[in-house]
């Protein structure tokens, strides 16, 4: 069950209020994360300043067939400012959105319960808008087992940790013959050309 | 931010000030309605300013000025005639020029406060 101040409960049961529940969103791009608002002025909360930006959220269904709801949300793109930055980030894939809803009068209140965690499932973008399919991860689209058993196939992301590679070259085909750090090459030499092992 | 010109002729007295609705609003069986405010703050629109017989330079500056602002693509600075307050406003449409008789000019516009 969700708990609310009860301030916040008597200002939710008001069949009037001059007082608006403002959506605020939390968007963490690689660098930075940014602090948007759907509203007509800034507004502080939790420490941070979110700025008046237009978005709109549109909850998905939820079915009885099993599927994973998902959350449609759309950011404007007329000035093209989040496009520059998604382009720039794979298209923000597996980057977190966080989605408050907030009483203005009441913004030292704790929402935390309100508040939705979700991931950037895929994302479009046309003239006016960035469209964000947000959700949470599908456990059943999981790889299991997590690592696969490739011959002349490395398992790891080109200058990632596991990969140790650090230097100035920028590409790597992620087989043996083209690896830029062998010692930690991320396939298994030791199993067979041809065909299938079980081991 | 450009600043909306001043013309040879004063504004028309006769204008509509109003703010932007952004209720939401439930009407329930009982006939009550439950209603809220969208955002913190309700922007002020003016409609219907009018200045008539605008002479030639007015018209040039005019239109220099909605060639600046993009007609209502940006913000500008608009002195309000009512209240005598700067307000930083956008044009609701593209305001309209018409000629009353050769050498004067009539011009009519809406703006909305950002």
């Amino acid at each position: 069950m969700k708990t609310l101040s009860a301030a916040s409960i008597v200002e939710k049961n008001r069949l009037s209020s001059p007082y608006p529940w403002l959506i605020l969103l939390d968007i963490a791009f690689p660098n930075n994360t940014t602090y948007l608002v759907r509203n007509t002025d800034i507004v502080s909360f939790k420490g941070n300043d979110y700025t008046p930006f237009p978005f709109e959220i549109e909850f998905g269904k939820e079915t009885s067939a099993g599927d994973i709801p998902t959350v449609t949300l759309r950011v404007s793109n007329v000035t093209r400012v989040i496009q520059n930055i998604i382009e720039l980030s794979d298209g923000l894939i597996d980057f977190d959105v966080i989605i408050h809803i907030v009483n203005h009068h009441y913004l030292s209140d704790d929402y935390s319960d309100l508040d939705l965690h979700l991931t950037v499932m895929s994302c479009t973008c046309d003239e006016s808008w960035v469209t964000f399919n947000l959700g949470l991860e599908n456990p059943l689209q999981k790889r299991f087992p997590k690592l696969r058993y490739f011959r002349d196939y490395c398992n790891w992301k080109f200058k990632s940790i596991e990969c140790g590679y650090g230097g100035s070259i920028e590409i790597c085909k992620r087989n043996f013959s083209d690896c830029k750090n062998p010692k930690r090459f991320g396939g298994f030499k030791g199993l067979a050309a041809t065909n299938i092992r079980y081991v | 931010m450009a600043t909306f010109p001043t013309f040879s002729r004063t504004v028309e007295w006769e204008m509509e000030e109003s703010i932007e609705d952004s209720s939401v609003k439930s009407t329930l069986e009982s006939g009550h309605i439950h209603s809220r405010p969208k955002f913190t703050r309700d922007r002020k629109l003016w409609n219907g300013v009018t200045y008539k017989n605008l002479n030639a330079t007015d018209r040039t500056a005019f239109l220099s000025f909605l060639v600046e602002v993009r007609g209502t693509s940006t913000t500008f600075t608009w002195n309000c005639p009512i209240d005598s307050t700067n307000y930083v406003v956008r044009f609701l449409q593209i305001p309209s020029l018409s000629r009353l008789i050769p050498g004067y000019y009539q011009l009519s516009f809406g703006v909305m406060e950002e």
